[in-house]
């Protein structure tokens, strides 16, 4: 007994993480410019103690003893009232029907420390059925004027409507018209080729445009298809300011154009300069030599006066494209490899109905600090993994290696600066393959146990600067309970 | 004993240009591939039809060619055995090593014959159908069509010894066995079922057969305009895997057949 307590303390003292339950944590999918992951929980200290609570739209939970008691929820108030629910510096804003109301978490108990009422616009929604949904996150608070006081910031189809704290009262500005106004087009302007081939007779009627709000600064791009099926961004650059008691939204230059990029490509942040990046990625199969080789090709512009980069690599979608994996606040280049269609034909047919045990190469091409990302890998990784099956029984574990969920470079689990890499090398282990601040790896792997059903995500859950491991299971049959969760919080070992 | 072989060996040939059954595999093969544009169509257009030869080449040489080869070295000692021709062919002043060092340069005309009548025929129909231009990538010249032609021959020399390894391990079931029907199913099946063990066994590596399509994987990435790609160092792994297995094919062979009963 007392041998098996000796034992146990020593496993436990060399893992270097504590395992949590944590059912009503839900992750969704990667985002793949970034590596984050999307939560249905925001990462925000509620009580001021300096540690990262757990807010969900109903209820949060408080970190202790630097991780998370399943069931010890605190309810948030209000949460009868459907609200639209954000955040702004530990304060939690609850957008009701008629009123704007906050609250404090102090002394165990949630202190209200503004209600006001504010007629919202009567394009938002606030009918009954909105209203008998579930509270949900909205990110509605933005600090245009750094104040420290947040705006209320509603986007609607007339315009951008601002609400500013004044005297005590939130009180609606005019509404800001800047967004671009639908009109028909031309026939033959925007008709693709794409779609006379397809028979396809009518034009595009809808019109796309990503609006990004930062401090003062609004940015609106405008997505127009070309008739070579490529598409060009134009973009306006709007600045926010209080003049005489009302906000003004002021073209800070004349409209851009960009692009002409494929239509894969999408606006994003890829570096800490003020312009916006463009990147995206598409997957093709060649058919010379093997039965469909997969080739992911990914463009990236991170200067417009540079160009497209183009990379192209044998590889099914990766698990994200961009990453920063040195941590200088440049996202870098991840370009994966699989040897599952190395050889010809005869050899890859004989691959896929004998063979479980692939090699899978991980690149990392880092961003410099003109925007440039070096033509030859920074970090090379070489794992071999082990299916549970051949490949041409498409069991869910091959399933998710072509959508890219069994290898992760997106966390750094030993807080060095740098990040790590996961890949889950067999059915029921993952690797954590840890890196030294160059890029090399060092010679310690911890090995992770995994369900046959369950779906790995990285991410810093706790906020400790270490990465932490979320796995998802899934309901094995139908009618089953609630899809579990289990958290790994990674730590500083030995603290 | 070269003479000896050389007159063996010329004596082999102009008996096989005499048989029908030598011309089916090339017969087959140029089916093939003159059938291989319904299913990969190529056409004169912008784009280089390379990536057609990397298609068609590995599918005629080593997947259908790589049958022929087994089917056809699995019958050249096999039927001298079977009908009794190997008695009256070693009262020549020829031994036996010689004979066999004869058939295995037969076995090896084959595959050259296979490797020329697949290379040829394919080059000459994207020559009539498409249109060879280089490889280009993002309007860049990346490999001239003099760096893809020399490209595709060191391919088909890299791949020339694997091919070689398969004569004389056909040649050893040829020379184990009396019926040539046996020695065809023995080198047909051992070889399947080698290539259906050699990935769960985790012996690829050490299977001279994997070492046939390799050298293809980097002529179909530079098709692609993938430029990485390199035969090194698999091309040396493949010439040392190669010769060993022809070594060993033939020193067994040579065994049997030095000891064999040719009278019974």
């Amino acid at each position: 007994m007392i041998w098996a307590l000796c034992i146990g303390v020593l496993v436990s003292a060399s893992t270097p993480y504590i395992e949590i339950q944590l059912d009503s944590l839900y992750v969704g999918s990667v985002n793949t410019f970034n590596g984050e992951v999307p939560l249905n929980a925001r990462r925000v200290d509620i009580n001021n103690d300096g540690f990262t609570d757990l807010l969900f739209p109903d209820r949060v939970l408080f970190q202790q003893n630097g991780h998370y008691v399943q069931g010890e929820f605190v309810q948030l108030p209000n949460v009868e009232l459907s609200p639209a629910v954000d955040v702004f510096e530990s304060t939690v804003y609850f957008r009701l029907p008629k009123h704007l109301r906050a609250y404090r978490y102090e002394e165990d108990t949630w202190n209200l420390v503004l209600d006001v009422e504010v007629e919202w616009p009567e394009s938002l929604d606030t009918s009954d059925s909105v209203m008998a949904r579930p509270s949900v996150f909205e990110r509605f608070l933005h600090d245009v004027n750094s104040d420290g006081v947040p705006e209320v910031v509603i986007p609607l189809q007339d315009g951008l409507h601002v609400y500013g704290m004044d005297a005590d009262k939130y009180i609606a500005y005019p509404v800001l018209d800047i967004f671009p106004k639908t009109k028909l087009i031309p026939l033959e302007d925007v008709l693709p080729v794409s779609n006379i081939e397809r028979g396809v007779s009518y034009p595009d009627q809808h019109l796309v445009f990503h609006c990004a709000i930062e401090d003062e600064s609004v940015i609106l791009l405008t997505k127009q298809s070309l008739q070579d099926s490529t598409v060009e961004y134009v973009e306006y650059r709007y600045r926010l300011s209080l003049v005489e008691g009302r906000y003004e939204a002021t073209l800070e230059n004349e409209p851009a154009i960009v692009g002409p990029f494929p239509a894969f490509v999408q606006p994003c942040r890829l570096n800490p300069d003020t312009q916006i990046d463009f990147a995206g990625g598409t997957l093709d199969y060649t058919s010379s030599l093997a039965l469909l080789t997969p080739v992911y090709s990914t463009h990236v512009q991170t200067m417009p006066e540079r160009g497209v980069q183009l990379y192209r690599t044998k590889s099914f979608v990766p698990h994200v494209q961009f990453c920063d994996v040195n941590q200088d606040g440049y996202s870098d280049l991840m370009l994966e490899r699989t040897d599952i269609t190395h050889g010809g034909l005869r050899e890859t047919l004989n691959r896929f109905t004998t063979q479980r045990k692939f090699k899978h190469h991980i690149n990392v091409h880092f961003q410099e600090s003109d925007g440039r990302f070096s033509k030859e890998a920074d970090v090379s990784l070489e794992k071999t993994i082990r299916l549970d099956q051949t490949p041409i029984r498409l069991s869910e574990m091959f399933e998710r290696y072509q959508a890219g969920k069994l290898v992760s470079f997106t966390g750094d689990f030993n807080g060095d600066g740098m990040n790590d890499c996961v890949v889950q090398t067999t059915p029921d282990s993952l690797s954590v393959i840890y890196l030294d601040s160059r890029g090399d790896t060092v010679e310690s792997t911890l090995i992770v146990p995994i369900g046959a059903h369950e779906t790995f995500h990285v991410l810093d859950l706790n906020g400790d600067s270490f990465s932490d491991l979320v796995f998802q299971g899934i309901a094995e049959h139908e009618g089953e309970s609630t899809p579990s969760t289990r958290v790994l919080l990674f730590q500083k070992v030995g603290g | 004993m070269i003479r000896r072989i050389l007159n063996a060996y010329s004596i082999e040939l102009a008996s096989a240009f005499r048989m029908k059954s030598t011309y089916l595999g090339p017969v087959l093969m140029v089916i093939i591939i003159l059938l291989t544009p319904f299913a990969y169509p190529i056409q004169e257009d912008a784009d280089s039809d390379y990536d057609f030869l990397a298609y068609v080449l590995p599918l005629a040489i080593n997947v259908f060619g790589l049958f022929m080869v087994l089917i056809y070295s699995a019958t050249l000692i096999s039927t001298d055995l079977h009908n009794g021709s190997i008695r009256m062919t070693l009262t020549q002043p020829l031994r036996r090593r010689e004979y066999w060092a004869a058939k295995f340069l037969h076995g090896i005309s084959y595959v050259m014959a296979l490797n020329l009548v697949a290379l040829g025929t394919a080059f000459g129909l994207v020559k009539l159908l498409g249109d060879l231009s280089g490889v280009y990538f993002a309007d860049e010249l990346l490999y001239s069509d003099r760096e893809m032609i020399q490209l595709l021959l060191t391919t088909i020399g890299l791949t020339l010894l694997p091919q070689f390894a398969v004569v004389s391990y056909a040649l050893f079931f040829s020379t184990a066995t009396r019926n040539p029907t046996t020695a065809i199913v023995l080198s047909v099946g051992g070889w399947l079922g080698l290539e259906a063990m050699k990935f769960p066994l985790q012996i690829s590596e050490y299977i001279y057969s994997s070492y046939a399509e390799a050298p293809w994987t980097v002529f179909s990435d530079r098709c692609s305009a993938f430029t990485e790609s390199s035969f090194y160092p698999q091309a040396y792994y493949g010439v040392g895997v190669s010769m060993i297995y022809m070594l060993v094919f033939a020193s067994v062979s040579l065994f049997i057949l030095s000891r064999r009963n040719l009278v019974v």
